[in-house]
């Protein structure tokens, strides 16, 4: 096969940068949905902040530093940087609380998107690095981060009475992003759990039904059928790593989008993981909704 | 658009992507070495990616990216959780309460402090290895923490527990998840008695 640079050139140029294939609708629904979940996230536990959180919480500041990663600013760097003024830990709390709050509803309204989304960025990185970290907070960061970087779409949004765009922005490459991202994201899930037996087996899946925090359902019928468990392990395997290629089908592209959403809907009931499933929906509608399945269930 | 725009994109999606791509290799790897390498001695290429994921900018850029975390989650096997216990007891033995975790208001919260466990995994496997201090310290400051409640208190006996789950024959015959001691720890050093 001779490779022709210019084929391959256009052919990255049309994946890339083709025009016509966003409006930007992605962008709007990925700052609005993440402006309302991280509300509804922190809400969840902001009576508890100052004992989760707090330089001198549950957790004292030195440890919960100890396993941050060494470049992230951490809620206790806060505290202690306005100590300094002689503000106490309860008034930077408050300060916390309201910017985090504010900034998360300029998101939802569209109100100088990109900075309230940076600003966010780093209150939710001071929050999310410690012992407490789990999957969601890598997929906020990153779609904190994304709509940092990403150009602003102004449909539904103040900024739009602010901004005077002479020219809309190609959206299309930082769509690519957000799409080859979660491609690689299912692609590695799917491989690392290649490499256990227990997905195999149905252990995987009997396991994750039985730990703290499930839905405390009867599991007989599964116990009893193990096979059930073993088409659920084998599932969720050819699911992820497939996905890369499935995805972007004509055909089945649509039936492996809704069951990606059905598996992280099952995760979030099943396994008590509300806001990790509800994130993992709202960013495979955002990158793959508007651009590839809308079309095909219209 | 321009192609000088194109090609800076182009770089910038280029460079992300890779981020991604060497930190779920280097986990991935290291996972694949745990598993089935029984020298014990990394791959090359494991060290080749650490090195390469060593550097400050590397640590700054994946912090705020989100990239800093593999995919693997729940793989290559779901892991074990823990969970803990804190008895108070004065000096004479008297046991005055006992929580299993701080009194939180809210259920997120008791979720999300149950994930500082996490490291207990790494204490487990090596007995050398940093998490086993670092558990140690974390229970004596929740410890500290519990205590301050009650004036006459002498010491906290705290308790790591294993959730074990039940095998399907099992569970079917009605065993359900018990939690097995792994680790205890009795404190009675503390800074505010």
């Amino acid at each position: 096969m001779i490779l022709n640079r210019d084929k391959i050139k256009n052919k990255v140029d049309t994946f890339f940068f083709n025009n016509n294939l966003s409006e930007g609708e992605f962008i709007t629904f990925l700052r609005i949905t993440t402006g309302v979940f991280l509300i509804i996230q922190l809400s969840f536990v902001v009576f508890d902040f100052q004992l989760l959180y707090g330089k001198y919480g549950v957790i004292p500041y030195d440890i919960q530093d100890f396993i941050a990663p060494q470049k992230a600013l951490t809620f206790s760097n806060l505290v202690t940087f306005f100590e300094q003024f002689q503000i106490e830990e309860y008034v930077t709390i408050r300060i916390f609380l309201i910017m985090f709050y504010s900034c998360s509803i300029s998101l939802i309204i569209g109100l100088f998107s990109r900075f309230s989304s940076l600003i966010l960025l780093f209150l939710y990185i001071a929050i999310s690095s410690g012992p407490y970290k789990y999957g969601v907070d890598v997929f906020v960061t990153m779609g904190l981060f994304y709509l940092t970087v990403f150009p602003l779409c102004l449909k539904y949004s103040v900024d739009k009475f602010i901004f005077k765009c002479r020219r809309l922005p190609n959206y299309t490459p930082y769509l690519r992003l957000l799409q080859i991202n979660l491609c690689l994201v299912y692609f590695f899930g799917g491989i690392s759990k290649s490499i256990g037996s227990t997905w195999y087996n149905g252990e995987a899946i009997w396991k994750s039904l039985n730990l703290i925090g499930t839905l405390p359902l009867d599991y007989s019928i599964l116990a009893s059928n193990k096979f059930i468990l073993v088409f659920m392990g084998w599932s969720v395997i050819i699911l992820e790593i497939f996905y890369v290629i499935a995805i972007w089908r004509e055909k089945i592209g649509l039936y492996w989008f809704i069951s990606i959403l059905l598996m992280h809907l099952g995760i979030s009931i099943f396994l008590g993981l509300y806001f990790f499933g509800i994130y993992m929906i709202i960013l495979n509608i955002s990158g793959f909704y508007f651009s590839n399945i809308k079309a095909k269930l219209l | 658009m321009q192609s000088r725009k194109k090609i800076i994109i182009l770089f910038f999606i280029f460079f992300h992507l890779s981020i991604i791509c060497i930190i779920n290799l280097k986990h991935f790897l290291q996972d694949y070495n745990d598993l089935f390498n029984e020298d014990d001695e990394k791959l090359n290429i494991t060290l080749i990616l650490e090195k390469l994921t060593s550097s400050n900018f590397y640590d700054l850029y994946t912090t705020y990216s989100g990239t800093n975390s593999s995919y693997g989650f729940y793989a290559p096997n779901v892991g074990s959780e823990f969970t803990h216990s804190y008895t108070i007891i004065n000096s004479e033995l008297e046991i005055l309460d006992a929580y299993t975790s701080p009194e939180f208001l809210q259920r997120e919260s008791n979720f999300r402090f149950n994930l500082c466990t996490l490291p207990i995994q790494d204490m487990l496997l090596d007995s050398l290895s940093i998490s086993n201090s670092y558990v140690k310290v974390m229970e004596h400051q929740i410890s500290e923490h519990l205590i301050k409640k009650h004036k006459e208190a002498k010491c906290v006996i705290a308790r790591i527990y294993l959730c074990q789950y039940p095998k399907t024959e099992e569970y079917i015959i009605g065993k359900r998840r018990v939690f097995n001691e792994v680790v205890q720890y009795n404190f009675c050093d503390f800074e505010s008695r």
